[in-house]
């Protein structure tokens, strides 16, 4: 049986409630301000400043070999994620696996990717793996089968869907995650040797759409370069995004997403939520279960659960409807020809900085109390009594509620910040005329205030627990 | 400017964080098929309180407490009251959770420090 530790669980309390105010206020201020500075500025969007770096002697060979390393070092994670998952640690908390995958890999180097760019397009295991296959013989390039069109990032979008349903509502096993992990690579691999290595990479491979659309944001590009390592090239943070549009809904779904299942997790533990199912739904439902709410306790549960899943999988339709809801108004107000479809694929970059944003607040703190449990985690990965390195497990002391607080919504509104100026140059290059572009800001402003402000409510709304609430109580 | 207009915003809204006043708190958890049929499911407490739990529960079954340097396990017998009490060393939101009834260990309640 697992021992009840607790694994990435949120310690941290709602924001105080004037801290809430506070943010929403400065979300306000901070985007008028930045309208009128980006209205009356003449700036180009920086694409022309960039410059490559360790291109040459030493640099050149050392950034091969780190290259090389790393791309060992992320199948060696993989692997190492699977077997101790089979064969180590029950215990979530002591187990390698659960911290490599969820919090390094997850959190942390998301968070990288923010730094250094799309460095997982460079190591990705499941495409070592494919590699190793080619090796073998095996040609993972050919597109055996024709990828349908309008397949597109849907499985991407599938996939992460199904990822965020083990994350917050699969029991935190490290046998289920090493099952999920094995079935994933047999599905990546059949992917790959079904449709060819680029494509399903580009378009399935949900890790590497999400570290992409993440790296768009950072400094960093990686372009092809020789003996099968890529060149390394300084750009200006953002510029990135700036360059990238949605080229299928799909995608747009798939950063929306990103907002939306984060918004979720957030929400899906607060009173609000849960009192939603417990004290409004089962009212009006009552003659389904009938009037001892102790004794139809496992038809409730059960409810609770679709109740949960449902509003997962619905969350993306929301923010979608709220997005295209606001293009709409933008093409009214600007009476530009522009199509609707492809104002969702220019916008939907800006978004990401407020993605990555809610997702830093939600989880950075309970990531910086797990992440020092790998070194005596790998110490002894088997949970055999061995002391492969001199480190004890000993969680660190969590940081004080007011920095918690403080860096949040500092975070929420530095996303907020770069997503309004990532908007504004996107409507640059997408309306006709100058005129069009700003006036288009003012509906796209409002969702951006409207999204911040949802994120940092969602902080502050006091959290319940997922259990049987009096019916009208 | 726009730094001085947050800056004086900061400055109107800023509260101390507040929450129930420091003291000694009992509260009481009854437990049902090893879930909770009382109320408050979220206890609060602040900072430094003395927290002291009495549990009852109609099965045999463990509780466990999760601080963050330590875990709190109480044995519960069918049917007779336990009790165990705890400072509140640090703020943040401990679960609780009942183990040996239901294989999903439910968190059943949390207890929410405040910071003082």
């Amino acid at each position: 049986m697992i021992v009840a530790h607790v694994f990435l669980a949120p310690y941290t309390l709602p924001v105080p409630f004037w801290m809430y105010l506070y943010g929403c206020a400065a979300t306000l201020v901070l985007s008028f301000a930045l309208l009128a500075y980006l209205a009356t500025s003449t700036s180009s969007t920086h694409d022309q400043h960039r410059r490559e770096v360790l291109a040459s002697g030493a640099a050149w060979r050392l950034w091969r070999w780190t290259v090389s390393g790393l791309r060992v070092g992320a199948a060696a994670a993989l692997a190492m994620t699977i077997a101790t998952g089979v064969a180590g640690p029950a215990d979530p908390a002591l187990n390698i696996g659960m911290t490599l995958f969820w919090v390094y890999f997850l959190l942390a180097f998301a968070y990288l990717t923010i730094v250094v760019g799309d460095l997982y397009d460079l190591i990705n295991p499941w495409n070592t793996l494919a590699g190793m296959l080619r090796h073998a013989g095996l040609d993972v390039d050919r597109e055996r089968v024709r990828y349908p069109r309008g397949a597109s990032y849907w499985p991407a979008v599938t996939l992460y869907i199904a990822l965020v349903w083990i994350e917050l509502f699969a029991l935190p096993r490290p046998l289920t995650l090493a099952a999920a992990l094995v079935a994933y690579t047999a599905v990546t691999l059949a992917g790959i040797l079904a449709f060819g290595r680029a494509v399903w990479l580009r378009y399935a491979e949900v890790f590497a759409v999400f570290f992409r659309v993440i790296g768009s944001l950072a400094p960093v590009e990686y372009v092809p370069g020789p003996e099968d390592t890529p060149r390394v090239v300084l750009r200006w943070p953002l510029s990135g995004a700036l360059a990238e549009h949605a080229d299928h809904p799909s995608l747009v779904v798939f950063i929306l997403f990103m907002l939306s299942s984060t918004t979720y997790d957030a929400i899906h533990e607060t009173y609000l939520w849960i009192g939603v199912y417990w004290q409004r739904l089962l009212p009006v439902l009552q003659p389904l279960w009938g009037t001892d709410v102790i004794s139809a306790q496992a038809t409730l549960t059960t409810g609770y659960w679709w109740y949960q899943w449902l509003g997962l999988v619905a969350s993306p339709a929301f923010y979608l409807a709220l997005y295209l809801a606001v293009l709409w108004t933008a093409v009214v107000l600007t009476r530009a020809r522009v199509p609707l479809r492809v104002l969702a694929g220019r916008f939907v970059f800006s978004l990401v900085p407020i993605a990555v944003a809610y997702h830093a607040t939600h989880y950075v703190p309970s990531m910086l109390q797990q992440l020092p449990a790998l070194l005596p985690q790998m110490a002894d990965p088997f949970g055999r009594g061995w002391q492969l390195l001199p480190f004890l497990l000993t969680p660190p002391a969590p940081l004080p509620m007011a920095i918690v607080w403080h860096t949040q919504v500092a975070v929420l509104l530095t996303g907020h910040v770069a997503g309004v100026y990532l908007a504004h140059f996107a409507a640059l290059q997408v309306f006709p005329t100058r005129r069009q572009g700003i006036a288009s800001q003012l509906p796209m402003l409002a969702l951006m205030v409207g999204y911040t402000c949802l994120g940092l409510w969602v902080l502050s709304l006091p959290l319940g627990l997922p259990q049987i609430v009096p019916v009208g109580g | 400017m726009t730094a001085l207009i947050l800056v004086a915003l900061y400055v109107a809204l800023a509260r101390s964080p507040g929450g129930p006043a420091p003291g000694p708190k009992t509260f009481q958890i009854v437990l049902r098929e090893g879930r909770l049929i009382s109320s408050p499911a979220v206890l609060d407490a602040v900072e430094g309180d003395v927290i002291t739990l009495a549990i009852l529960s109609d099965k045999p079954a463990t509780l466990h407490v999760h601080e963050y340097e330590q875990q709190f396990v109480v044995p519960l017998n069918q049917g007779e009251q336990a009790t165990a009490a705890f400072t509140a060393r640090r703020a943040g939101r401990f679960p609780v959770h009942v183990m040996g009834i239901d294989p999903a260990h439910p968190e059943v309640a949390a207890i929410e420090v405040h910071p003082r």
